[in-house]
C-alpha cells in the first residue's frame, strides 16, 4: 500500500512539476525565464546554412578583395537560447588549392584586423570587436576597410558567432561574411576551406 | 521513505516517457568556403571606328584589341551585339549593325571568375532616314514676326533619334499582321559570314531580325511592306525570326535555319566528299571485277567440259 501510495505522489510531482524535471534547458526558477513550446523533453534545435559560399576573385598587383555572405538560421524551442559557433573542419585554416593556399588572417574576434592582399578571414557585424560594419558583399573590389578574423582549427577552441537566452522558434540568423583578397602572388586555381558550425542548447 | 520518493519519481518519470538526463542539445552542418582564383587579364580596346564618327550603313566593323584568343562581346548602347574571339595577336573585329541615332559602343572581356573588364567606348552616330515634314501645320496669328498671320507655319520635323515601336508612338492602336522571311529558305547552308535576309511585314513597321535570341539588325518596312538587311552569322546553326516588339507583345515570323560553314571548313566538307565519292566507286569496281571473274571462270569451265 505504502508502494502505490509513492509511486502515486511520484506521478502527481512529475506531471505538477514536468517544466523542472522534464528538460534541463526549461527554465528552473518559477516565474522566471521564457516561455517556448520546449515541455516534456521535446526540446529540439536544427541549423542551417547555404552550405558553399563562392568567393572569386581576380588578383590585382595590390590585392583584390571579394567579399560574399553566408546565412547560418537556428531554429530551437530551447527556453534558455542556444550557442552558435564555428571551426574549419580540419586542423589547418588555409584555403588550399593542390599544394598551394592563401592563409587564414591570425587576427581574432576581439581583436580583428585589415585583411592583407592574399589572406582570408570572416566577420559579423557587431560581433565582438568587429564593429557595426555595415558590410556589404563586393567583388574584386579593394582591400575592404572593415576589419576580419580567421576561424580557428578543428582543434583549437571553437569561435563564437552567437549566444542567446530565449527561444527562436521561428530561427534566428547569424549573418557571416567572408572576405578573400589575393595578389598577383597567389597562384590561379580553385581554393577551399571547409567551416564547420554548431548550435547547442544551452 | 525519501530513497523510496526519489526511486517512485523516477520510475514514474521514466514511465511517462519524459527525459531527465541533462544533456544539451547540439546541431552541427558545415559550408564550403570556394574561391576561385583567376589570371588577371588585360582590358579590351576599340581602335576603330574613331569616336564620333557618322555612318551611314546599317552596320560597322568594329576591331580592336585583347588579350589572345579571349573571346570579346561588343555591346551597342548596352545590350549585347555581337561577340567574337581575338586571335593569337589579341586582335579581334567584328561587325555590329547599327540603330538610327547615336550608338555607343564598347567591347568586354569576361573571365572565369566572372570580372568583366571593359574598354573605352565609341560613340557613332547612324542617321536615320529623312522624314517628310509634318504636313498640315498651324497658324498661329501673331505669334512669328515676320510671317503673316494667315500664313500658315509649317512645323519642321520632330527630330528623332530611332524609329519608334509601331505602338510607342501616338498611332491608335492598330492590328499588325506576323512578318514573315523570303529570302533565304530555312535549312541553306551559307559559307559567307554575312547574309541578306529579306521578307515581308505591314508598311512602316519596324522589323527587328534576331538571331538566337540577339537582335542583331533593325530595319524599317517600305512602302510595299518589304524589308531586306544583311546580317552577321555566327558559325554553326543560326535560328532566325523577324519580330516587330509591339507595347503588346512581339509578333514573331516562323524560324529560318540558316548553318554558317566557314569556307575552309566547307572545303573539308568537299574533299571529304570527293573521297568518300572516290571510295564508293573503288567499292563498287571492286566487286565488278570480282563479279568478272566468276564469271569468266565459269565460262573456262564449261568450255573444259565441252571439250571433254
Amino acid at each position: 500500500m505504502k508502494r502505490h501510495i509513492s509511486i502515486f505522489a511520484g506521478l502527481l510531482i512529475v506531471f505538477l512539476g514536468s517544466g523542472a524535471f522534464a528538460d534541463t534547458t526549461d527554465s528552473t526558477t518559477y516565474g522566471s525565464g521564457n516561455y517556448g513550446n520546449c515541455d516534456y523533453g521535446s526540446c529540439t534545435i536544427t541549423l542551417g546554412s547555404s552550405g558553399s559560399v563562392s568567393v572569386n576573385v581576380t588578383p590585382s598587383s595590390s590585392g583584390a578583395c571579394t567579399v560574399q555572405s553566408d546565412a547560418v538560421t537556428v531554429t530551437t524551442d530551447s527556453t534558455t537560447g542556444y550557442t552558435l559557433t564555428a571551426t574549419t573542419s580540419s586542423t589547418t585554416t588555409n584555403m588550399t588549392s593542390g599544394g598551394n593556399a592563401i592563409p587564414s588572417t591570425s587576427a581574432t574576434q576581439t581583436s580583428p584586423s585589415v585583411l592583407t592582399g592574399d589572406q582570408w578571414g570572416f566577420r559579423v557585424d557587431n560581433l565582438g570587436g568587429f564593429g557595426t560594419g555595415p558590410t556589404t558583399a563586393q567583388t574584386n573590389g579593394t582591400i575592404p576597410g572593415l576589419t576580419f578574423a580567421g576561424i580557428p582549427a578543428s582543434n583549437g577552441t571553437p569561435d563564437q558567432l552567437a549566444h542567446t537566452s530565449a527561444p527562436a522558434s521561428s530561427g534566428a540568423t547569424t549573418k557571416l561574411w567572408y572576405g578573400v583578397c589575393a595578389n598577383t602572388s597567389v597562384p590561379s586555381g580553385i581554393y577551399s576551406v571547409s567551416v564547420l558550425y554548431t548550435a547547442v542548447t544551452n | 521513505m525519501r530513497h523510496a520518493n526519489k526511486v517512485a519519481i523516477a520510475a514514474a518519470a521514466l514511465c511517462s516517457g519524459l527525459i531527465v538526463v541533462a544533456v544539451p542539445l547540439a546541431f552541427a552542418t558545415g559550408t564550403v568556403i570556394q574561391s576561385r582564383i583567376c589570371l588577371p587579364f588585360g582590358t579590351p580596346t576599340i581602335t576603330d571606328p574613331a569616336q564620333d564618327a557618322t555612318d551611314g550603313d546599317a552596320s560597322i566593323v568594329v576591331s580592336g584589341a585583347a588579350d589572345p584568343a579571349v573571346t570579346v562581346e561588343v555591346t551597342d548602347n548596352g545590350a549585347g551585339s555581337g561577340v567574337t574571339g581575338t586571335d593569337s595577336t589579341g586582335a579581334y573585329s567584328i561587325s555590329i549593325p547599327l540603330a538610327y541615332g547615336p550608338n555607343v559602343l564598347q567591347a568586354h572581356v569576361t573571365n572565369a571568375c566572372n570580372t568583366v573588364n571593359s574598354s573605352n567606348t565609341v560613340t557613332i552616330t547612324h542617321p536615320a532616314p529623312a522624314i517628310p515634314p509634318t504636313q498640315g501645320g498651324t497658324a498661329v496669328p501673331g505669334t512669328t514676326p515676320g510671317v503673316s498671320s494667315l500664313q500658315p507655319v509649317i512645323l519642321p520635323p520632330t527630330p528623332i533619334t530611332a524609329p519608334l515601336p509601331p505602338e510607342a508612338s501616338s498611332v491608335p492602336t492598330r492590328s499588325y499582321s506576323t512578318p514573315v522571311v523570303l529570302v533565304p529558305q530555312s535549312g541553306v547552308v551559307v559559307t559567307k559570314s554575312g547574309l541578306t535576309i529579306t521578307g515581308r511585314a505591314d508598311p512602316g513597321a519596324v522589323v527587328q531580325i534576331v538571331d538566337d535570341g540577339h537582335i542583331v539588325a533593325q530595319v524599317v518596312t517600305g512602302i510595299n511592306g518589304l524589308f531586306s538587311t544583311s546580317i552577321p552569322l555566327h558559325e554553326g546553326i543560326n535560328s532566325i525570326t523577324a519580330q516587330l516588339t509591339l507595347t503588346t507583345g512581339v509578333i514573331r515570323s516562323k524560324v529560318i535555319i540558316v548553318d554558317y560553314v566557314p569556307p575552309a571548313h566547307a572545303a573539308h566538307g568537299i574533299i571529304a566528299r570527293i573521297a568518300l565519292a572516290g571510295g564508293v566507286l573503288a567499292v563498287i569496281s571492286g566487286i565488278g571485277i570480282a563479279i568478272y571473274a566468276v564469271i569468266a571462270r565459269m565460262i573456262v569451265a564449261a568450255k573444259h567440259r565441252k571439250r571433254e
